[in-house]
């Protein structure tokens, strides 16, 4: 089963071709969802690789939270390949260039960094998804993607020597890089000097890679820069499998009811994570900027659920977590078509979309109150869960950054809405086309924007079975013992 | 000696990172990649004289003397990945040299504009 899915990433890399992509992410997703069936039936699935037993080899690990990513990670994947064949959203060049290839190397990074249950390994992984992101990134050499993506490039190769720091003093202090091993070894409480040097160094460079404050300023500069599609599946998946290993290092590795400085460290940061974010937002007259800006605030919000430490906490987190991906991805997609109609981003510039448009303002709308978390969509399940959590362990000021900054949020989504929906056509201008007649014109993009929403709105109406599958992802990831069991064979 | 390399080296790739040229950019790239590369094989264990080899003449491996191989794969990988990247950035450059005609990180400001 696993093996079967690990050929899978192995062999897309050869396929370039746009069918092949949409086939191999089907195929993966397919997978996906066996695995978070058969998870759900056995907790965890660990294979090691090399024929290595657990401490020396290579482990792959999945378990609840890690199968429910990898789910997400070949859906989005399919509605990307989708999205993309819409002419002209990527130039022909681009796409001779090797669009697919760097994606689909891409996607395999991704999920390799969901699998691996070592930390070199997670190291590799990083590596793989972030020199193919450069790549995507810079696609095209326009003359704002190479401004925006030198700066993404060498602060991420900052982050990943960091990382290859912290890893230098585990294996120099326990003499291991096996995630379970070094979970066993590091409770020993003689280390704790030099494994909180350790667990900094790794709260940096995941902070770096998801996006935290302090270490949020290439974000707003490089994402918006590629074309939408490959701005939408970075912005949906990169900063989350930062989030991911944050949640995977201080639960297994650091847990945080032991390290209550860095726990405090991370309330605080997520805190102001939330604050700027959303203020930066307001602040922006790009679409694509102020998703951006969104996307930072959000992220606050699920380390603080990680924060919070407490399993309802977590569960909020995964639930916002997979919640977000799939919103966020989608407003790419939506701020996409509306770009392609009115031919600029510049919120100013866009106008009277809803008179014409009313299938893309209807998408517009949810989305956005979806994202702000209004009831009954999915956003305000997952932040539902994060507040109550907030509550039971008194964290009132945190709540209180939250509540207003989903209200801030609202804002500034209403904004785009107000300008660039609700105000007058000016008639003079060139006629906006008509809608049926773009639809059929473009009707890849309609449909990936459209499969995504149908499946938040599953969500969001019933999230019941979800909660629970998070709630028990959340336990599990509380429990490290079953994790080093599992991989050690105790 | 050799952690004070390091150190010296973390240092200096450091600083040539926060300087506006693009050349010392690529330089501290360079350095700081290889500083933490010292890094992992001071934080492994550093071993003299015994490399990670098992000789065929000898009948029993001297195990403890050995130099940890490990951190040594580490290292192997890190270069490699580390080449990449370096790479990347030197053609990244480039091109941004002849779209954007300046040699100053400071003047790239087109995308954070509001």
């Amino acid at each position: 089963m696993l093996s079967g899915m690990l050929c899978l990433l192995f062999n897309k890399y050869v396929k370039v071709q746009r069918f092949i992509a949409v086939a191999g992410s089907l195929l993966a997703f397919v997978f996906a969802v066996m695995l978070v069936s058969v998870i759900d039936r056995l907790d965890t699935v660990v294979m090691q690789l090399g024929g290595w037993e657990a401490p020396f080899g290579i482990t792959l690990f999945v378990d609840r939270l890690a199968a429910l990513l990898l789910c997400i990670t070949a859906l989005l994947a399919l509605a990307v390949s989708v999205f993309s064949f819409a002419e002209d959203v990527l130039s022909s060049r681009k796409k001779r260039i090797g669009f697919y290839p760097a994606f689909l190397f891409m996607l395999a990074g991704i999920s390799g960094a969901f699998l691996t249950g070592d930390l070199f390994n997670l190291y590799v992984w990083f590596e793989v998804m972030l020199i193919s992101s450069f790549v995507l990134i810079t696609l095209g050499s326009k003359k704002d993607q190479l401004q925006g993506g030198i700066k993404y490039v060498v602060i991420n190769f900052v982050a990943s020597s960091f990382l290859l720091l912290a890893i230098g003093i585990l294996y120099g202090t326990t003499g291991n890089t096996n995630l379970a091993a070094l979970s066993e070894s590091l409770r020993d409480p003689s280390l704790k000097a030099i494994t909180q040097l350790a667990a900094v160094l790794l709260l940096v460079s995941f902070g770096i890679k998801s996006a935290l404050f302090p270490f949020y300023f290439w974000l707003p500069s490089s994402y918006h820069t590629p074309p939408i599609a490959i701005t939408a599946i970075i912005a949906g998946l990169l900063t989350k499998v930062g989030v991911y290993t944050l949640i995977r290092t201080f639960t297994l590795l650091f847990p945080l009811q032991q390290h209550h400085l860095i726990q405090q460290l991370i309330l605080v940061l997520s805190c102001i994570t939330m604050i700027i974010g959303v203020l930066g937002a307001i602040n922006q007259q790009d679409i694509r900027k102020i998703l951006a800006f969104n996307l930072i605030s959000k992220i606050g919000f699920m380390v603080f659920g990680l924060a919070v430490y407490t399993p309802i906490a977590i569960c909020g987190a995964i639930f916002y977590m997979l919640h977000h991906i799939l919103v966020k991805t989608n407003l790419f997609f939506v701020a996409g078509i509306i770009g392609k109609i009115a031919g600029s981003y510049e919120v100013k510039k866009i106008k009277g979309l809803y008179d014409h448009f009313s299938l893309l303002s209807f998408l517009f709308m949810i989305l956005s109150l979806t994202l702000v978390g209004i009831p009954p969509f999915s956003g305000f399940w997952g932040k539902f869960m994060l507040v109550d959590a907030g509550l039971k362990v008194k964290e009132y000021l945190p709540i209180s950054i939250m509540l207003v900054t989903s209200l801030l949020t609202l804002y500034s989504m209403m904004l785009i809405w107000k300008k660039c929906f609700l105000s007058e056509y000016a008639k003079e201008k060139q006629q906006l086309p008509l809608e049926r007649v773009y639809v059929k014109k473009h009707y890849h993009m309609y449909l990936a924007s459209v499969f995504l929403l149908l499946i938040t709105l599953w969500i969001s109406f019933s999230p019941t079975w979800l909660i629970d599958y998070t709630r028990k992802a959340a336990e599990q990831v509380l429990q490290p013992a079953n994790y080093i069991n599992a991989v050690l064979k105790k | 000696m050799i952690s004070i390399l390091t150190g010296f080296l973390f240092a200096t790739g450091l600083y040539l990172l926060l300087h506006k040229s693009f050349m010392k950019l690529i330089a501290g790239v360079i350095l700081f990649g290889n500083a933490c590369n010292m890094f992992l094989l001071i934080a492994g264990g550093l071993t003299r004289n015994h490399p990670a080899f098992v000789s065929k003449s000898a009948d029993a491996v001297a195990v403890d003397s050995m130099a940890d191989p490990v951190p040594q794969a580490f290292i192997l990988t890190a270069i490699v990945i580390g080449l990449g990247v370096q790479a990347f950035v030197i053609v990244l450059l480039k091109r941004i040299y002849q779209t954007s005609r300046t040699n100053n990180l400071d003047e790239l400001t087109s995308t954070d504009r509001v």
